[in-house]
This record gives C-alpha cells, structure tokens and sequence, in this order.
C-alpha cells in the first residue's frame, strides 16, 4: 500500500520563502519478493542496530522525518531497509567476520568491514522519489566535500535485499577512491570497468555476490539465484573486456 | 507440484502475464519455477520470451543501473527454462535454443548454447551437439561450447591486509 512519506525537503531563501519542496512516498512493493520481511527479524535488535550504526556512523538528521529513524524496524521505510542490506552484508558467511579490523577469507567474510572501512557515512535522501527514476547510490569523496554515500529510492525500493547488499560494497570501492574507467566501453554503456585486472567496483561486486551464490548462510535459495544472476549479468555486461567467467 | 505441471504452468504464465514490467524478481522468479516445473506447456512461452526485444530504458538518469540489464537477465532465464524442456527430449525445446545461439546477448547466447550441449544424454550425443554448433557459429564463439564453469576460488582476488585499524579523521557531525 502507498503511503505518504512525511519527508519534506524545504530549503529557505535569505527573503524566507521556501526553494523548494519535494514529498516522497514508500514504494515496497512486495516485501516477500524482495527478501525483506525474510530478513527484517533477524536484523531487528538493538545491538545489531546500534553497531552498524556507529560502522556506518548515521546521523538521526540523515534519517528522521519519515525515514525509519522512529521506526527502525518497519521494513517499508528507507532506514530498516537498509539495515537488512547490511544484516545481508555482514552476517552471511558461516563465519561472519567480529571485527571490521578483519579483512581475513572471502569477499563473503571481508565486504562488511570493507564497507564499514571506506564509506564514511550513509545518508538517506529522496532522491527523484521514484524507484525507477535517478542513482540508487551517490557517493562523495575529495578534498572539499564531506565524504558520504547517499542512499536513494531506486536503493530503498528498486532492488531486493542481496542487491542492495551489493549497491554498498559496490560504492564503498568507489569511496576508497576507485571511479569506473571503462566510459561507455561496456555492453550496458555506462559504469563500464575496462577488465578485471582493474579491482574495480564492479569486480568487487561480483565477488561479493559470487560468493554468496556459493556459501551464502541465513538466507534463502531465490537470494543465492538471483545473486548468481546479478553477478553473471556484471560479468558479461560490465566490463570492457568480459573476463568470460561462468558462474556455475 | 510436478504432478499438476500443465496446470502449475498455466497458472505461472498466466501470473507472469499480469506482473508489472517493473517487478523484476518476481517476473524472474516465476520463470525459476518454470524452470523447476520444466513442462513442455511453457515452451511457446518463454520461446517467445528469449527472443522478444529489449524495451525501452525505464531507469532514467541512474549512471550505475539499467533495465536493460534486467531485461536481458529474464531472457537469459526463460532460456533456461528451454534448457530444462530440452534436457527432456523434446525436440522443439531444441530447435528453440538452435534460434538463439546467435543472439546478440553474449549471456543469452552462452545460455542457449550450453542449454542445447546439456540436453545431449551422452557424451556422443554432446559431441554431436558440439558439431552442429560449430557448423551454425562463428569460430568467435566456439570459446563458448563447452559446459565447464568457473570456481570463484580459482578467479584473481584482491589483496586483503588480514587485519588493519580503521583510521578516520575527526568529522564534524550534524
């Protein structure tokens, strides 16, 4: 059911009248389809939430008016949405990683405290306020910027949980610095690696996702299909030069 | 749900057919359980499906993120799904997969390919398979008859410190 968002973005002209103004509204969908009411228990409690809280280090101001900061569990806001993500991200491999100081086995073990490592904070916006319109994930990162990663609708409501897990890894290679360098070379024309060789964002996604096809745990068998699917479809569209694997 | 496959598969498509084009997963996941239920009543189905053109961009502005791209993945399954009627002996499922093999989708053809080696039940049978492949491919592509797959523990990997400290500089908070 469509429900109005009580967001309101208002910005204040020095004369007092409003820039502008933009509503959002959730668009869940169907949360069994997209895994989050498979995850939204597991993820709902409270030392889960206070640690990536501090990983992740959100603000309330990022998150409140409608966002999920008062409902933290309710799955059809922004914010718990992005709490399965990350329960996805760092509870998935048998033996999950305790510390985000451990870089040790798999992308499976290792993607959580490498995200946690280089996006320096995640903030949820509107965006186009539409699931199908705009980025999903904007990250920032320079001299003159305040580094963040900022969470958009096509984020929130466009992609099912094991996507979503994979959209922060993905801009957390971003945040450590690494842009795509393949321009338009690729089949799908746009955030194109030149090869793998690069250890590019999109490489770090398929590994992820790879992996979880594999030894995934806590999780359902449509994740690991659709992960399998995801990352095969980044091999072979997302690169300049497909690294011609093939995903078992 | 075997034993009612026709009537599960009708009841599949039918789903398909009233899913919003923008429910990815769950047209996908109703070509999975096609795929599971593998009965020859889908063939037309999901023939007409692997084939049928890319529609037009519905994710504008994202640079990261394209329907394209899931297009493409839910034709790549409903070719599975043929994959799965042929691996029966059903011969029409082959001629299906024969008509893709020259896809312009590498994923799509990849599929149809190994789809159509698959269905051999024996080795001479693949072989054979394998010929006729190759009369149809461009030797560009005979890199792509073959069912072998990749172990992710066999593909590069970056290099990880085993442990390090997270070090961030102060940061004004909001």
């Amino acid at each position: 059911m469509k429900r109005m968002l009580l967001f309101t973005m208002i910005g204040v002209l020095s004369l007092g009248a409003p820039l502008y103004a933009a509503t959002c509204f959730y668009q869940p969908g169907n949360n069994n389809d997209s895994g989050d009411n498979f995850y939204g228990p597991s993820m709902c409690n409270q030392p889960f939430i206070d640690a990536v809280w501090e990983h992740f280090d959100f603000d309330k101001g990022d998150w409140d008016d409608g966002f999920g900061w008062d409902e933290a569990c309710n799955v059809d806001q922004p914010l718990a949405r992005t709490f399965n993500a990350l329960y996805l991200l760092a509870y998935s491999a048998e033996d999950y990683a305790t510390s985000t100081s451990d870089f040790s086995g798999n992308a499976l073990r290792w993607a959580y405290p490498y995200s946690a490592s280089n996006i320096d904070e995640l903030d949820g916006r509107c965006g186009s306020g539409d699931k199908n319109t705009g980025a999903r994930a904007t990250t920032y990162r320079g001299p003159t910027v305040d580094d963040r990663t900022v969470l958009k609708w096509p984020f929130f409501y466009g992609e099912v949980v094991v996507q979503r897990a994979g959209t922060i890894l993905h801009e957390a290679r971003h945040a450590a610095g690494k842009s795509h360098n393949g321009g338009s070379g690729c089949p799908r024309g746009k955030s194109c690696d030149t090869n793998w060789a690069y250890q590019g964002a999109n490489m770090y996604q398929v590994l992820y996702l790879w992996w979880f096809r594999v030894d995934g745990t806590r999780t359902t068998s449509a994740m690991k299909n659709w992960a399998r699917s995801e990352a095969q479809n980044i091999i072979d569209r997302g690169f300049n030069t497909n690294p011609g694997y093939v995903i078992p | 749900m075997r034993a009612r496959a026709p009537e599960v598969t009708r009841g599949l498509i039918e789903s398909y057919g009233k899913t919003a084009p923008d429910r990815y997963f769950r047209r996908w996941a109703l070509l999975e359980t096609l795929r599971e239920v593998s009965d020859k009543g889908a063939l037309s189905f999901v023939a007409r499906l692997s084939s049928s053109p890319i529609p037009p961009e519905r994710i504008k502005g994202d640079p990261e993120r394209s329907s394209a791209d899931e297009e493409v993945r839910i034709r790549i399954k409903a070719v599975e799904v043929l994959a799965a009627v042929a691996s029966q002996g059903v011969q029409e499922a082959d001629e299906a997969l024969l008509r893709l093999v020259r896809h312009a989708d590498r994923g799509i053809r990849r599929t149809a390919i190994r789809g159509y080696l698959a269905a051999g039940r024996s080795s001479e049978e693949q072989a054979r398979r394998g010929e006729v492949l190759r009369k149809r491919l461009p030797k560009t592509d005979y890199g792509l008859i073959t069912l072998d797959a990749t172990d992710v523990k066999q593909v590069p990997h970056p290099a990880m410190p085993e442990k390090f400290d997270i070090k961030r500089a102060p940061r004004a908070k909001n």
